[in-house]
């Protein structure tokens, strides 16, 4: 177990995402647009990095019978701050995420993987496991924002992509769209790397 | 036991010392940033005006036409030479996802200088088309006066009105002319009122400042928000 793995496994072979099919709330209700999710990503980076740190530092001090509310606690506070920070430095974003920001604090990618690797492991490999699942959320949802948005609203980052002949297909944009976008980029995901349903 | 007392108060204490610090840091932009939001939608929405409509701000309880309850709603007077141009301030009206917050701004003429949509939650690419200025310029130059009223309210041409509505998307125009016929009522209603109190209003020594520096500028005027953030 190489420290380039515990970083790597997250983007591709463990996405969040795509493989667990974790944190699916954020991941149907944000992806309007592409930026959408760079900014829903990184904030579940930061919060994600921050607490696994925070939890594997602490992981010998903290007692198993209450490592759950204190894992709740470490990881809503780094949620209030990005969400306070976003809301000072980032403020029309923070009005497109809306709700979703203080929702991080339920996304169960940050709840199982500080319960399921930080609390176990050494710091450095913890915050590289956070940055690496990080990333692939990330990732994921600027895909699916990207795909949504190109065919929603002809437009990629806000920058138009197709010709003027080309009519947005609006369901792209509304929770339907959201579905079938995900669905797809599932089933795109397991004949690319190969795994069939079992 | 003891332990478990001890190590959860500790996380607690940590995280609300930590917490507080970060409040602490971004409490003044925040309040900066929706000073901001609210001044750039007035700006869009007034008349040309010199003085600090955000920081001179007017809270005015008002009856709503057929209502009996007052409501507090803010008042931003723009004033050119220390005379008022004219007077902007939010309303609501019901879309297709809910409210939606439009800031009205009107002359002393009660004729409307312009609309912002501020919040709403209507459908991306159908409804959610009421923000774009192409939609909103269509409400420019009208009044209770010049315009075809529908049961005494702007409409949409689908309701008999003379306001051009979206493409596939009647409901959230309709909310839209419904919230800044609300506000052109209560203008008409409190029109001298609103005046009054402008020209009395905050010390002298804040007209014509910088935005930021009159005496009010700590506060928050927000525009009222929809019940259900």
């Amino acid at each position: 177990m190489s420290l380039w793995h515990e970083f790597n496994k997250g983007i591709v072979s463990r996405n969040p995402l795509l493989r667990l099919v974790l944190g699916m709330c954020p991941a149907l209700a944000v992806t309007t647009a592409a930026a959408n999710g760079v900014a829903m990503g990184l904030a579940a980076t930061f919060v994600l990095v921050c607490s696994n740190f925070v939890i594997a530092v602490f992981r010998k001090a903290i007692p198993p019978a209450v490592r759950i509310p204190i894992f709740i606690v470490v990881i809503a506070s780094f949620v209030t701050v990005i969400d306070l920070v976003m809301n000072a430095f980032a403020h029309e974003m923070h009005k497109v995420l809306g709700l979703f920001v203080p929702l991080i604090v339920v996304n169960c990618i940050i709840l199982g993987r500080a319960e399921a690797y930080a609390s176990r492991n050494p710091v450095l490999a913890s915050i590289l496991d956070g940055l690496g699942m990080g990333i692939g959320f990330t990732l994921a949802l600027v895909v699916l924002g990207g795909i949504r948005e190109m065919l929603g609203n002809g437009t990629i980052f806000g920058v138009s992509v197709v010709t003027a002949a080309y009519e947005p297909a609006i369901i792209m944009l509304l929770p339907p769209g959201a579905f079938l976008a995900l669905g797809l980029l599932l089933g795109a995901m397991n004949k690319l790397t190969g795994v069939e349903g079992s | 036991m003891g332990r478990l007392i001890i190590s959860l108060a500790v996380a607690c204490f940590a995280a609300a010392f930590g917490l507080a610090l970060v409040n602490a840091v971004t409490e003044a932009p925040i309040a900066e940033q929706r000073r901001l939001e609210v001044l750039r939608a007035v700006e869009e929405t007034l008349p040309p005006f010199d003085n600090d409509p955000v920081g001179e701000a007017l809270h005015m309880p008002v009856i709503p036409p057929g209502e009996e309850v007052p409501e507090t709603v803010t008042v931003y007077v723009g004033e050119r030479g220390e005379e008022p141009t004219g007077v902007a301030f939010a309303v609501k009206g019901e879309g297709y996802g809910g409210f939606i917050t439009v800031m009205l701004g009107v002359d002393l003429q009660g004729v409307i200088s312009g609309i912002q949509i501020l919040e709403h939650l209507e459908t991306p690419g159908l409804g959610a088309n009421i923000e774009k200025s192409s939609f909103t310029v269509r409400f420019k130059g009208k009044s209770l006066e010049n315009s075809r009223l529908v049961a005494g309210n702007l409409a949409v041409i689908n309701d008999g009105g003379d306001i051009d509505a979206l493409t596939g998307a009647t409901i959230s125009p309709r909310g839209v002319a419904a919230g800044v016929s609300w506000g052109l009522k209560i203008f008409s209603e409190y029109r001298g009122r609103i005046l009054e109190e402008a020209r009395e209003g905050p010390s002298p020594a804040s007209t014509g400042t910088e935005p930021g520096t009159g005496p009010d500028a700590g506060q928050e005027p927000i525009p009222v928000r929809g019940e259900d953030r």
